[in-house]
Order: C-alpha cells, then sequence, then structure tokens
C-alpha cells in the first residue's frame, strides 16, 4: 500500500510541485495550505510523513510540529520542515521542536524523494 | 542649539529643508526611490517640528519674525504635498507588489501544468519503450516475444530445409537405383532372347522329329504325337516369352519415367532450398536487423524520457523562484508598510495646524519626549522588518539537514 504524506505550505506552486514529485514515486498525497488545516487533516488520517513549509499564516510549521508531537499518534511519525529559512536559530527550534530534518528551498526533486525514502525507511 | 543661531541662518536652514522637500518630491516621481524620498520627508518632519519651537517668543516681533512664520508655512505646505505624494507612491508600490505576485502566481501555475503534463508523458513515453523492447522489461516484453518469434522461425525453416535435403538426397538414391533395377531388367530381357532361341531350337527339332516319325510309317506314329506336342510347346514357349518380354518393356518403360520424375524432383528440391535459403536468410538477417533497431531506438527513447525527467526536475527547482519571490516581495511590503507608518506618524506631530510663531518651553519639551518615543517605536518596527525570509541568493538548491 501506498505511503501518504501531507504537504502543508501556503504556496500553492510549491504544494503543487511536492505532490507532482512525490506522486510521481508512488506516495499517496494530501495537500494543506497553513498549520491550522494541516492538523485538521492530521486527525482524519493518519499520515506516514509530514512535509511542512515554516512561514505560514493563521498557523506557522513550528507550532504545527510541536502540536502534532503532543499527540501520541504522531510522536514518531516523521516531520521534515521545507522552507526558504536557513538560519541556525530556526534549525534550532526546530530540532527542539522533535523535527526530523530541515531542507532549505529550493528543493532538488530527486534529493526530495531521496530524503523522504530514507525517512520512511 | 538652533535658537542660538542668528536670524539669517535660520532663515537659511528654512530655505535649504525647502530645498529639500523639493528635491524629495522629485524623487517621488520614480517609483523606487521611495526610500530615499522617505528618509528626505522624515528629515523634514524633524526639521520642521525642530524649526518652529527654536524661534524665540516677541524677542523681535518685527518685520524679519514675519518673513520667517511666512517661509515655514511655506515648508509646512510643501511637506503636506510630500506627504500626500508619498502615500500615494506607498500605496501604488504595494498594489504593483500584489500585481507581480499575481502575474508570478498565474504564470508559475501553468508553468507548472506544463511541466506536470510533460513528465507524466515522459513516464508513459519511458514505460511503453520499456514494454516494447526495454533492457529491465524481462522475458514478457513484445521486444522479447519478437527475439523468441525470429528465433524459432530460423530454427523450424532450418529443420524444413534440412529435411527438404534430405527428401533430395532419398530421391538420388532412389534414382541411383532405379538405373540399377534397368540395367536388371535389361539382363532379364537379353534372357528372355536366349529362351525364345532355345523355343525356335525345339521347334525345329519337332519339326525334324515329326519328319523322321513320317518315314517310319506306323512305328513312328507314336513318336510323331510326341514330336507335335514339343513344337507345341515351343510355341507357346516363344509366346510367353513374347508377353513377359513385352511386360518388362513396359514396365522397364514405366521405371525409366519413375526415375525421371524422381530424378527432376531431386534437381527441383535441391534448386529449390538453395533459392529459398538464401532468401529466407536474407529476410531473417532484415528481420534482425529491423529488432536491432526498434531495441535501440527504444532504449534511446527510455533514455531521451529519462533525460525529459531529469530536465523536469530542474525546472522544478527553478520554478520556485515564484515562492521565494513572493516572499522577498511580501517582506519589501512589510518594510513600505513601516516606513509609511513612520512618515505618517511624524506628519501627525503638527496635526497640520498653523504653527503659532510663540511656543512655550514646556510644550516644546514635551513634544520633544512625544518625538522620542515616537522615534524609538519606528526604530523598534524597523527593525522587526529587517530579516529577510530567504535565505537563498540563488536558484542552486538548498541545503539538507536530518537531525
Amino acid at each position: 500500500m501506498a505511503k501518504t504524506v501531507l504537504a502543508v505550505d501556503d504556496s500553492r506552486s510549491i504544494l503543487q510541485m511536492v505532490s507532482m514529485t512525490l506522486k510521481g514515486a508512488g506516495y499517496q498525497v494530501v495537500e494543506a495550505g497553513n498549520g491550522q488545516e494541516a492538523l485538521a487533516q492530521a486527525q482524519k488520517q493518519k499520515f506516514d510523513l509530514i512535509l511542512t513549509d515554516l512561514n505560514m499564516p493563521v498557523m506557522d510549521g513550528l507550532t504545527l510540529v510541536q502540536k502534532l508531537r503532543a499527540a501520541p499518534a504522531y510522536k514518531f511519525t516523521p516531520i521534515l520542515m521545507l522552507t526558504t529559512e536557513a538560519g541556525e536559530s530556526f534549525k534550532a527550534k526546530g530540532k527542539a521542536a522533535g523535527l526530523t530534518g530541515w531542507l532549505v528551498k529550493p528543493f532538488d526533486p530527486a534529493k526530495l524523494l531521496g530524503v523522504v525514502k530514507k525517512v520512511l525507511g | 542649539m538652533l535658537a542660538l543661531l542668528s536670524h539669517p541662518v535660520r532663515i537659511g536652514l528654512i530655505a535649504a529643508a525647502q530645498a529639500l522637500l523639493l528635491i524629495g518630491l522629485f524623487f517621488i516621481a520614480c517609483p523606487w526611490p521611495v526610500l530615499l524620498a522617505v528618509a528626505l520627508v522624515g528629515l523634514m518632519t524633524l526639521l520642521l517640528v525642530a524649526l518652529p519651537r527654536q524661534v524665540r517668543p516677541a524677542s523681535s516681533a518685527g518685520q524679519d519674525d514675519a518673513e520667517l512664520v511666512a517661509l515655514l508655512a511655506g515648508t509646512r505646505e510643501l511637506l503636506r504635498q510630500l506627504q500626500a505624494e508619498l502615500g500615494q507612491q506607498f500605496g501604488g508600490a504595494r498594489q504593483e507588489n500584489a500585481q507581480v505576485q499575481q502575474i508570478l502566481a498565474d504564470a508559475i501555475d501553468k508553468l507548472i501544468g506544463s511541466f506536470t503534463a510533460l513528465e507524466k508523458h515522459s513516464a508513459r513515453q519511458k514505460e511503453l519503450a520499456g514494454r516494447i523492447c526495454g533492457e529491465q522489461s524481462g522475458a514478457g516484453s513484445q521486444c522479447q516475444g519478437f527475439a523468441r518469434l525470429l528465433t524459432t522461425i530460423e530454427s523450424s525453416l532450418t529443420k524444413l530445409f534440412d529435411a527438404t535435403r534430405r527428401s533430395s538426397d532419398n530421391a538420388r538414391q532412389l534414382s541411383s537405383a532405379m538405373t540399377q533395377t534397368q540395367q536388371q531388367f535389361q539382363q532379364v530381357l537379353s534372357m528372355l532372347g536366349d529362351v525364345r532361341k532355345i523355343a525356335d531350337q525345339t521347334n525345329l527339332l519337332a519339326v525334324n522329329a515329326s519328319v523322321e516319325a513320317a518315314r517310319a510309317g506306323a512305328a513312328g506314329k507314336g513318336f510323331a504325337v510326341v514330336a507335335e506336342e514339343v513344337r507345341n510347346l515351343s510355341i507357346r514357349s516363344n509366346r510367353f516369352s513374347q508377353q513377359i518380354d513385352d511386360s518388362v518393356q513396359g514396365i522397364a518403360a514405366a521405371l525409366s519415367g519413375v526415375e525421371s520424375a524422381i530424378h527432376q524432383l531431386a534437381d527441383e528440391s535441391e534448386r529449390l532450398v538453395q533459392e529459398e535459403q538464401q532468401h529466407i536468410a536474407s529476410m531473417m538477417e532484415q528481420a534482425q536487423t529491423f529488432h536491432a533497431e526498434v531495441k535501440q531506438a527504444a532504449g534511446e527513447i527510455a533514455t531521451i524520457s529519462q533525460q525529459v525527467s531529469g530536465q523536469v526536475g530542474v525546472a522544478i527547482t527553478s520554478m520556485q523562484f515564484q515562492d521565494m519571490a513572493t516572499q522577498v516581495i511580501q517582506s519589501v511590503t512589510r518594510r513600505l508598510d513601516a516606513m509609511d507608518q513612520l512618515m505618517n506618524e511624524l506628519a501627525a506631530i503638527d496635526g497640520g495646524e498653523a504653527l503659532p510663531v510663540a511656543v512655550e518651553l514646556d510644550t516644546y519639551h514635551e513634544h520633544l519626549v512625544l518625538l522620542r518615543q515616537m522615534l524609538q517605536a519606528a526604530t523598534d518596527t524597523i527593525a522587526r522588518n529587517h530579516h529577510n525570509p530567504v535565505s537563498q541568493k540563488s536558484m542552486d538548491e538548498g541545503d539538507i539537514e536530518l537531525f
């Protein structure tokens, strides 16, 4: 059965490109426009991987990670941050919140797939 | 400090302020030097806030003060114009930023649609190429099936040619056997000739015996009967020999026809095998060439599909400029908002009312304190907007770090 990925970004184009990349490799992708929408999706179904942006309206990526990690179902689920931010202070906060990895945009589709395969085992 | 300056110097400063305001209005005519204009208006506002309160009340309430008030009023009017123009420029800049974002979003949406379709078609092309003749297509591919078919046809034709050749050889052996049989029939015919000679001699002997029996008279009657029977036997023997000769001749002629037919069949088979074997070999070579070309083309199609897929990947990386550009534009908009706010707050200090020439010192102090608080708040606001959310300076792919 195909692994499911929740892609979270306020940029429609980024969501499209992430979906195109992952769906092409056989993953099922569900899209969310911000942290709050992502939380709602995560309650509806269990995802194998969360791929989220940092700077988003309504609820940012860091808050989303903290809320997901507080939920037992997502305590050990891989969560990757895909963002334009590369500051060490942001990474430190993400790491403390329980992030699995940090990817700086723009992403290379092949390398994104490589990371996704790696964290999904 | 300005209060210590002489009156002509103050007049000169105000005149300089007016000149700077005019320069600011000039810069506003261009969209991007907005920031420079903001700096100018900030400086002018400070000057205008400070200058009126430097004027000593009623120290020399003569013509000089009237001139000073007129200059101040003129400068204030210029400031109001500058503020209004700058407000329009900020609004215009925000609208243009939003327009750029919308154009980028629309363009990228279509680009992504195109590249998604391209990637999909490329993947389908690769799949089809693999099914036709891919290296990893396995035994079930069309290419492998065609190769097996060619091998099977070649094997069957080889067997057919071998069988035909063997039949031809057998026919030649049969023809040879027929020749030997013909020779034996000739021997039989020769022997039959001898038999006829014996019968003729027997007949002659019987005739002579009859003559001798007739001479003997009554004593030879019995012998004459025997001689007659012997003669009859020789005649019958001759007739049988002739019949056998005719039959053997007929069989020999038939065998000769069969031999000729078999010989012709062997020759025809041999010729057919030689000609068709060359023809079939040529066709098989063409089929093998076609197969090799199809296999090579399928391999090239698969390679091209992979290259297209790789290029689509590069395009995906590059198309993320829209997200990055949008974030940078949003950051610029936030900076414009902060400066717009700063400009309005600075300008609001005087409230647009006519300035009194004489101002109490306490009021002047309150204005300064208010100004300092506002400047501090403005500094904090601007500092918050120093952060650029986009770290990448180019469209090279970003770093990846797994914790």
